[in-house]
């Protein structure tokens, strides 16, 4: 017995040594082959020898870290053709004077511009001058920045992996045609762009052929078109993001297999506003987001095969706007608490399967108490129809004949879509979160 | 004067009528809340009572209260008071009743489950849409001797403001639909009570947006401070109007 542990012992500490080894030898060809990657720091600023960014991009080799202090630096076009990393500390402004060019240019891998505040870069037709811009990189981070009245303010071109994380893009743009976006990527693959704010521009954050990429995390009001505006990009999911108060909250076009998970679209109001707008798209999924006081939570044109589940349409003037040309989508468990119109669509026929839903409008039973209505509901009125051709009558909202010819029509239906019904709509609200 | 409505007002508080409505008024207001758990389609649901039971109850009880008070209001004539004193009185009296069960019954709850914009303005256009009819039910009364066409002049006029009116406009709708008519309609929305109090409360809820572009008119009118102002001055006027009618009438006429 005595002896047992005694060997137990010895063979413990004998692994132990052993384990000890083998990670000082780690450790000396971590610091062999590491030694390049960590570079040098070279610091800029009013204190410090270097007194540009220009003079210390220079100096800098591959894999150095330009540190850059406080104050504000009148530079601009300023080109990044080598793997280093900007840290702007604490009030380090680099200020373009509204010249019409980029304050910073990446065309090198592995970059990382971190901490720096921009601004004032002019507005031009000619090109699209950015406070960043990224063209034809990988593994490039742009994090924790400032941007204030830029053109545009981050531009990822041509490049894969990138990340573009915890930015703030600010600016006040009065016309949309005069108006960059805060985000701008095109031509991607497998970028992120997570915990961004961004107000003021024309799109908050626009995405053309960008794919497999994923936009999380991000707040995007006050926007003169778009929250977030995706054109021929396919694979993508956006998920927690926050679209407030934008001409419109979301357009996802001609894309395909987008996931929206869980994103808040909250007043996007105005007299041809809308929450989320699908024209064009195939396949994809709209779940557990919330739809709140937007003028249409969702229009879709031409979207096909679709799932939309598990949202929240809280006080829309119409929760889901369904043209003719949209097939083949599902609409199940969302909840479509207290819109003016609940489904608008110009067909007479439908296409799509809605299903165990919740509709405040519904009056129907439940005898055998399965939490289901027996009795099943038409979320087209026949108000909605009139306004549909003569929008004129929308004056007309509410007045008590325009309620009993609902009424009427709800027992008798004859204008409106015939086979749009909830089988089994839900008796009592889901409960989410 | 305001003696008389104080003696109108006691006779009225007796009255199992206003009692009743009273009860009606309560139950809506009171029990919509209670039982619908989302405020804002109680407030809906309010809206309608406001719209349609309202003028009805307020024109019939009105018109047959003055019928029935009319061998009291005879002796008070036979008095040394002035005609416009005891007509203005009768209207004090009536409308502060009324008033009173609104507030009661709708105005508390209201204020209580769903204070906002919207509350405010569908209160405000309760408490005017009271003093509109009351004024065109003492109208139909002085107007019409008979009792029995005088109710019936009472209901066609409330089936016409609620349903036929609002069915005519929509039928001009449709036969005008190629014309730009917005603005003929916001004419038309001034010519029927019950239309401005239900625009006044719908430009403050939800609707404002949905008129979308067409309806940019409307928007631009009723949407704004001023054109909250104009509604609120028309249902005063739509109120004021009847009343000095009904009250030239009641001071001249041989009763």
């Amino acid at each position: 017995m005595r002896l047992c542990k005694k060997t137990l012992i010895w063979d413990t500490s004998i692994k132990w040594l052993l384990v000890k080894k083998m990670f000082f030898i780690l450790l000396f060809t971590c610091f062999i082959f590491d030694a390049p990657v960590a570079g040098k720091d070279i610091h800029v600023g009013k204190d410090h020898t270097i007194q540009t960014i220009r003079q210390g991009l220079m100096k800098a080799a591959d894999y150095d870290r330009l540190i850059i202090h406080h104050g504000v630096y009148h530079e601009d076009s300023l080109i990044i053709d080598k793997p280093i990393e900007i840290i702007g500390k604490q009030g380090a402004i680099i200020d373009a004077q509204n010249h019409e060019v980029d304050i910073i240019t990446i065309v090198a891998d592995s970059v990382t511009v971190k901490g720096l505040q921009f601004r004032n870069v002019g507005t031009t037709f000619l090109s699209e001058p950015a406070a960043i811009k990224i063209s034809k990189c990988k593994y490039v981070t742009i994090q924790n920045n400032y941007i204030q009245d830029c053109f545009f303010g981050i531009y990822v071109g041509n490049s894969r992996h990138c990340r573009v994380i915890n930015n703030h893009a600010e600016a006040a743009f009065k016309e949309q045609v005069s108006a960059g976006n805060a985000i701008h990527a095109w031509k991607n693959k497998h970028i992120q762009i997570h915990g961004n704010r961004v107000h003021g521009y024309r799109d908050g954050i626009y995405l053309e052929f960008v794919n497999h990429s994923s936009i999380t995390n991000n707040n995007s009001y006050d926007n003169l078109r778009y929250g977030l505006h995706f054109m021929f990009s396919n694979h993508d999911i956006y998920q927690n993001n926050t679209f407030r108060n934008n001409g419109a909250g979301v357009a996802v076009m001609f894309s395909k297999k987008i996931k929206m998970i869980n994103n808040h679209f909250v007043h996007n109001w105005g007299g041809s506003s809308y929450g989320l707008l699908l024209k064009e798209i195939v396949g994809g999924e709209i779940s557990q987001n919330h739809f709140e006081q937007n003028t249409i939570g969702i229009v879709a044109e031409g979207a096909t095969r679709i799932i939309i589940s598990d949202n929240r349409f809280t006080s829309n003037g119409t929760a889901l706007d369904m043209k003719g040309n949209s097939i083949d989508n599902q609409v199940v468990r969302n909840n479509f608490l207290v819109n003016t119109f609940e489904v608008v669509t110009n067909t007479r026929y439908n296409q799509n399967q809605y299903m165990n839903n919740y509709w405040s409008g519904y009056s129907g039973y439940d005898l055998n108490h399965d939490g289901f209505g027996d009795v099943p509901y038409r979320p087209v009125g026949l108000f909605a129809k009139i306004t549909n051709s003569i929008p004129a009558a929308m004056i007309m909202l509410h007045s008590p004949l325009v309620n009993l010819m609902e009424m009427g029509e709800k027992v008798f239906p004859g204008l409106t879509p015939e086979g749009l019904t909830d089988e089994a709509p839900k008796m009592k609200p889901y409960a989410y979160d | 004067m305001l003696k008389i409505s104080a003696v109108i007002l006691q006779n009225l508080l007796r009255n199992k009528a206003i009692f009743g409505y009273l009860v009606l008024l309560c139950f809506t207001g009171w029990g919509m809340f209670l039982y619908e758990s989302q405020p804002e389609k109680a407030v809906l649901s309010i809206l309608q009572i406001v719209l349609l039971v309202l003028p009805l109850i307020t024109l019939i009880f009105t018109t047959t209260y003055y019928y029935h008070s009319q061998e009291f209001l005879f002796l008070l004539l036979a008095q040394p008071i002035k005609r416009s004193d005891i007509f203005a009185g009768l209207y004090i009296g009536l409308a502060i009743a009324f008033l009173a069960v609104f507030f009661i019954g709708i105005g508390l709850p209201v204020l209580l489950f769903a204070s906002g914009m919207q509350s405010l303005f569908l209160l405000l256009s309760g408490l005017l849409l009271n003093l509109v009819f009351i004024a065109i039910a003492l109208l139909v009364g002085v107007g019409v001797h008979d009792k029995s066409r005088g109710i019936g002049v009472t209901l066609i006029t409330w089936a016409f403001f609620a349903f036929i009116y609002n069915g005519l406009v929509i039928f001009m709708m449709y036969q005008l639909s190629d014309y730009p008519i917005e603005n003929l309609i916001l004419v038309l929305s001034f010519l029927n009570p019950v239309d401005i109090a239900r625009i006044m409360v719908i430009m403050k809820s939800e609707a404002s947006a949905l008129l979308g572009l067409s309806g940019a008119v409307f928007q631009d009118f009723f949407g704004t401070a001023k054109g909250g102002v104009v509604s609120i001055l028309a249902l005063i006027l739509w109120s004021i109007i009847p009343f000095w009618i009904t009250h030239k009438m009641f001071r001249k006429r041989d009763l």
